[in-house]
């Protein structure tokens, strides 16, 4: 049998993407010699934690295994091949899946007129604690801005978006307020008045908003959930707070 | 009725000028690869329409390519975010405006499309003006870093990134950008332009230095760090210093004696945590004695990562880059010293949490068993 030893599971709606297969394919190997006849159709069995997988077919000469639910340990799963009553060396077979999102680097500047722009770096971890570069990841929001100030006003709903998978360098997440068309907005628009990062920052609310984190697609509200925050918007400044990750323990 | 409608109209246009949005960064050695033009040039015109940008270059070096010193050049970027300053237009997202391009100078890198070159932005997802190019200063390169056309475009690309390091215009966001492993692809090349700028007097410049070099696996870096009165420097460079020390990967004698340094209590619990994991992922017979030690730390997460160092040690995997690993370890050939009760005894993370014991009592009872190991 040939094959990768291991697949993803991400999610009902994540999609497959490099480094980051949904499937993978086995193949047997008949290995037969000049006077065996070797017609039977190789058959496939699995071991271990066989929940976690599926087979796409059976009895096939090249199998296609899908990832369905998490490994608990590594290679958990061993994969077993079968032509006319002989079998191959199991192979052991892990699920790996996104897990944890942890945060945080995070740095709040002026922006170019007036206002804040807060840029947080994230790092993303698998279930057995291995950093994680280069998959699809989306936000979403939960409910409508909250209001911290009273009167609160000119302060509107953040926009969800999404990244493709193939970056290589890290993941994150910018919040700000300012006024890009060159006005200032920050002070004739916004009640309370959004400014510049402060020295010390700002303790003064505006509002906050509740986001979710998926993995595994770039499409707002696709993949596989792996952190919930919400983000607090200072005057000056923004930051998460009551953050849960992982949310599938 | 009609007063709602005015008000509802007010509250729209006036509204939504917060923005949030996620982004990812690419690293400088691959956009190297995927440009067919890299130039240091200053935006001399910019205007936008239809969610397009586009931008009149004047070339003062080149990187790569067969651009003129001198010449202009003519580039496009699509993107969402770019917009009009129209004003009074709500504002949702990051945004990309022309009028606040115009005069910046910038390593940009460039790719043919048809007939004209297209912006490959450092950036995706919710980018604004200043994830299109690297910023580096508009003068001629710095003293100790050199300007020399016949070197290879990787070299050039790094001696701009160290001069932009050392400049006080753009030190800021060239560390900005090693904080977001924007150079974390450039390899062993980039290890003498580290060097330099570890000897900066600015704090920020001299942490990416120093940094860079802990990333690439130096080990006078991390010794060079535990030296240093870390508690003294601000959060954000303790912050790099620790990501880097999470992806030192060298299993010299005297880099893995200054991870056990790290490990004190004296050190932010982030330092702690990169420590352990670095160790984790070197495994080598000299990290056991400190992955055992930590099998009782009071961090869950540090006790989980000594447990799988130990397991990668006694399986055999190989010792990896964190972006390589899983393809390193794809396919691997167990070491001499497996056995076939390891692998559950290689939990995830939230099945070690709900047993410790099992685990860390198996590896304690491994480990006593092969005292030469």
């Amino acid at each position: 049998m040939t094959g990768y030893d291991a697949v993803w599971f991400l999610g009902a709606t994540g999609q497959s993407q490099s480094g980051y297969a949904n499937i993978t394919y086995e193949t047997a190997h008949t290995n037969c010699g000049a006077s065996d006849t070797c017609t039977d159709t190789p058959s496939w069995t699995a071991t271990g934690n066989t929940s976690e997988i599926s087979f796409l077919c059976n009895p096939c000469a090249v199998q296609t295994v899908g990832g369905v639910a998490r490994s608990n340990t590594f290679h958990d799963i061993q994969l077993v091949v079968s032509i006319g009553g002989f079998s191959s060396d199991p192979l052991p077979f892990t699920v790996y899946a996104p897990y944890e999102l942890t945060c945080c680097n995070m740095t709040s500047n002026s922006a170019f007129f007036d206002g804040f722009e807060t840029t947080v770096t994230l790092t993303l971890y698998d279930r057995f604690n291995d950093p994680l570069v280069g998959l699809a990841y989306n936000e979403s929001f939960t409910a409508t801005l909250i209001p911290d100030y009273a009167g609160l006003s000119g302060w509107g709903q953040p926009t969800a978006g999404g990244v493709a998978g193939g970056w290589v360098g890290s993941m994150g997440d910018k919040m700000g307020a300012f006024d890009g068309t060159g006005g200032s907005r920050c002070t004739t628009v916004a009640n309370p008045h959004c400014t510049h990062p402060q020295s010390p920052l700002s303790t003064t609310m505006a509002m906050h908003n509740n986001q979710s984190w998926q993995v595994g697609n770039s499409i707002v509200g696709y993949g596989l959930q792996v952190r919930t925050d919400t983000q607090q918007f200072y005057v000056d400044h923004a930051l998460y707070t009551y953050p849960v990750s992982p949310t599938q323990p | 009725m009609k007063t709602l409608k005015i008000v509802t109209l007010g509250l729209f246009l006036t509204a939504s000028w917060v923005f949030c949005g996620v982004f990812a960064s690419y690293s400088v050695g691959g956009l190297l690869t995927q440009a067919d033009q890299v130039v240091v040039a200053t935006v001399r015109n910019s205007s936008s329409s239809a969610q397009t940008l586009s931008l009149d270059l004047i070339v003062s070096r080149t990187l790569k390519g067969n651009a003129t010193v001198g010449s202009s050049i003519a580039v496009t970027l699509s993107s969402p975010n770019v917009k009009t300053s129209t004003p009074g237009v709500v504002q949702t997202s990051s945004t990309i405006t022309a009028s606040h391009l115009a005069g910046r100078t910038g390593l940009w890198f460039l790719q043919q499309s048809g007939t004209g070159l297209v912006v490959l932005p450092l950036m995706a997802g919710d980018i604004s003006e200043n994830d299109l190019y690297l910023p580096v200063p508009s003068g001629t390169l710095a003293p100790g870093f050199s300007d020399d056309i016949s070197a290879a475009s990787k070299t050039k690309l790094i001696q701009e990134i160290g001069a932009a390091a050392q400049d006080t215009t753009t030190a800021g966001a060239i560390s900005r950008l090693a904080t977001m492993r924007v150079f974390a692809d450039l390899g062993s090349d980039a290890l003498p332009m580290f060097g330099q700028l570890t000897a900066s007097p600015q704090t920020a410049t001299m942490a990416m230095g120093l940094a860079g070099q802990i990333r690439l696996g130096l080990p006078s870096a991390l010794n060079t760090m535990v030296n240093s009165n870390m508690g003294a420097l601000p959060p954000d460079v303790q912050s790099q210093f620790a990501n880097s020390v999470c992806e030192y990967r060298n299993t010299d004698a005297g880099g893995v004696a200054a991870l056990g340094v790290l490990l004190g209590l004296q050190y932010l619990d982030s330092v702690r945590a990169c420590a352990t994991h670095a160790l984790r992922e070197i495994h080598s017979q000299q990290t056991l004695p400190l992955l055992e030690k930590l099998l009782e730390d009071k961090s869950p997460t540090i006790r989980y990562d000594a447990v799988i160092g130990i397991a990668q040690f006694a399986i055999g995997f190989p010792v990896a880059r964190m972006e390589d690993k899983k393809a390193a370890v794809a396919g691997f050939t167990p070491g001499p010293n497996f056995t076939s009760d390891m692998y559950p005894h290689y939990p995830a993370m939230d099945l070690f949490f709900k047993n410790e014991q099992e685990y860390i009592s198996y590896w304690k009872t491994w480990l006593a068993a092969h005292p030469a190991q």
